[in-house]
């Protein structure tokens, strides 16, 4: 069995929403996209609220684009700390990236150069939104296809950089690092290794598929659409076994949904990376293994 | 205000089809003009090409998910 705190949940999508409230008793947690409700009428927000009070339930924040060096868009994040107030979920959370500047909206989760200046707008933008929220954000990493050029920091230094000076805890996107890696012809571990891990409280789950590149070769697309494969269940095994703290994990599917005892599958899977992980911790304790605080 | 220069580029070479087909092809006159240090455009005119192009497809297919009719949200107590 996982530790009696770690958590397996789902993410709570319109397109399936029928099956996962007849399931609802299998999931110790639920994650809303956020910003699917910011335009909701009285009568959906109700039965979200509703929803909330029968399963515990995250909210997850797709659309302020906290690292950036522009300020934060006030109106998003006014319609965002509403939201929370109204629902008053367990823990809310953003991405590691930029969508918007020069007044483009990317429609996307983009990585920004980082830099030191992305790192000060992002430590800033977290502040405000903390504030404004009264919750501070579960801060996540993100995939991306193309590493932002005029980088002066790696991946790994640079989210810890802003997550320790935010005070911040983490939701680590297995697949989301386990693509970056691969992309960037680096071994997963090491950087599951890297990052802040004393500071993870929650973990997605997702897949996705190779595509081919122009120019020859492969990249491993974050899209969603698929399962999660081996590699993430044992990043998420590992993950387990070199920290103390309870984790909350999501298994996060965007579409292509399969039939639910698929995705009951999935967290069935997760629970038991989680439970093989904490056995090797009881095992085999390796304290120091997380990063020192 | 280099760095919100620099943003905002990469934010255009993202989104921009058009101009993201001028940088490939000259990436140096792409960046003339933009709010960018000498530095950030060497860094810029050596960016993952095959990167840029696969991400760019993948922000063009998020874009256009959004133009698509959204599933209805269901509620079962809406059922009664």
């Amino acid at each position: 069995m996982a530790a009696a705190t770690d958590r397996v949940g789902i993410g709570w999508r319109p397109e399936i929403a029928a099956g996962l409230y007849l399931h609802l008793h299998a999931f110790d947690v639920i994650e809303v996209v956020a910003d699917n409700y910011f335009h909701a009428t009285r009568r959906e927000l109700d039965a979200l609220k509703m929803l909330a009070r029968q399963c515990p339930m995250n909210l997850h924040g797709v659309g302020l684009g906290l690292a950036s060096v522009s300020p934060v868009n006030r109106g998003h994040l006014d319609r965002l700390a509403r939201l929370v107030g109204t629902i008053e979920p367990q823990a809310w959370s953003e991405h590691f990236a930029f969508v918007r500047a020069g007044g483009i909206e990317i429609g996307h989760l983009s990585a920004p150069p980082r830099t030191d200046a992305t790192s000060t707008g992002a430590i800033e933008n977290i502040e405000r939104a903390a504030r404004a929220v009264g919750m501070r954000p579960q801060m996540e990493n993100i995939a991306t296809l193309v590493e932002p050029p005029a980088s002066t920091l790696d991946e790994a230094a640079w989210i810890t950089g802003i997550a320790e000076a935010s005070n911040v805890p983490m939701l680590l996107d297995l697949h989301n690092l386990y693509a970056n890696a691969r992309n960037r012809g680096e071994d997963p571990m090491t950087l599951l290794g890297a990052m802040p891990l004393d500071r993870v409280t929650g973990v997605h789950l997702s897949g996705g598929k190779w595509v081919d590149a122009p120019s020859g070769g492969r990249r491993l697309l974050d899209d969603h659409l698929h399962g999660p494969p081996d590699e993430v269940f044992v990043l998420l095994t590992e993950l387990a076994r070199r920290v103390s703290q309870p984790l909350t994990v999501i298994i996060e599917r965007d579409g292509n949904f399969p039939p639910m005892d698929v995705l009951i599958g999935e967290m069935t899977e997760a629970r038991r990376a989680l439970a093989k992980g904490r056995s090797m911790r009881m095992a085999s304790p390796t304290p120091s293994m997380a990063r020192a605080t | 205000m280099s760095a919100i220069g620099l943003e905002a580029f990469l934010a255009h070479l993202y989104t921009d089809s058009a101009f993201r087909e001028a940088f490939l092809a000259d990436p140096h006159a792409a960046c003339s003009g933009a709010e960018l240090t000498a530095a950030e455009i060497e860094s810029i005119v050596a960016i993952d090409r095959d990167g840029l192009i696969l991400a760019a497809q993948s922000i063009a297919k998020k874009r256009e998910s959004y133009r698509r009719p959204r599933a209805r949200r269901w509620w079962p107590w809406r059922q009664a």
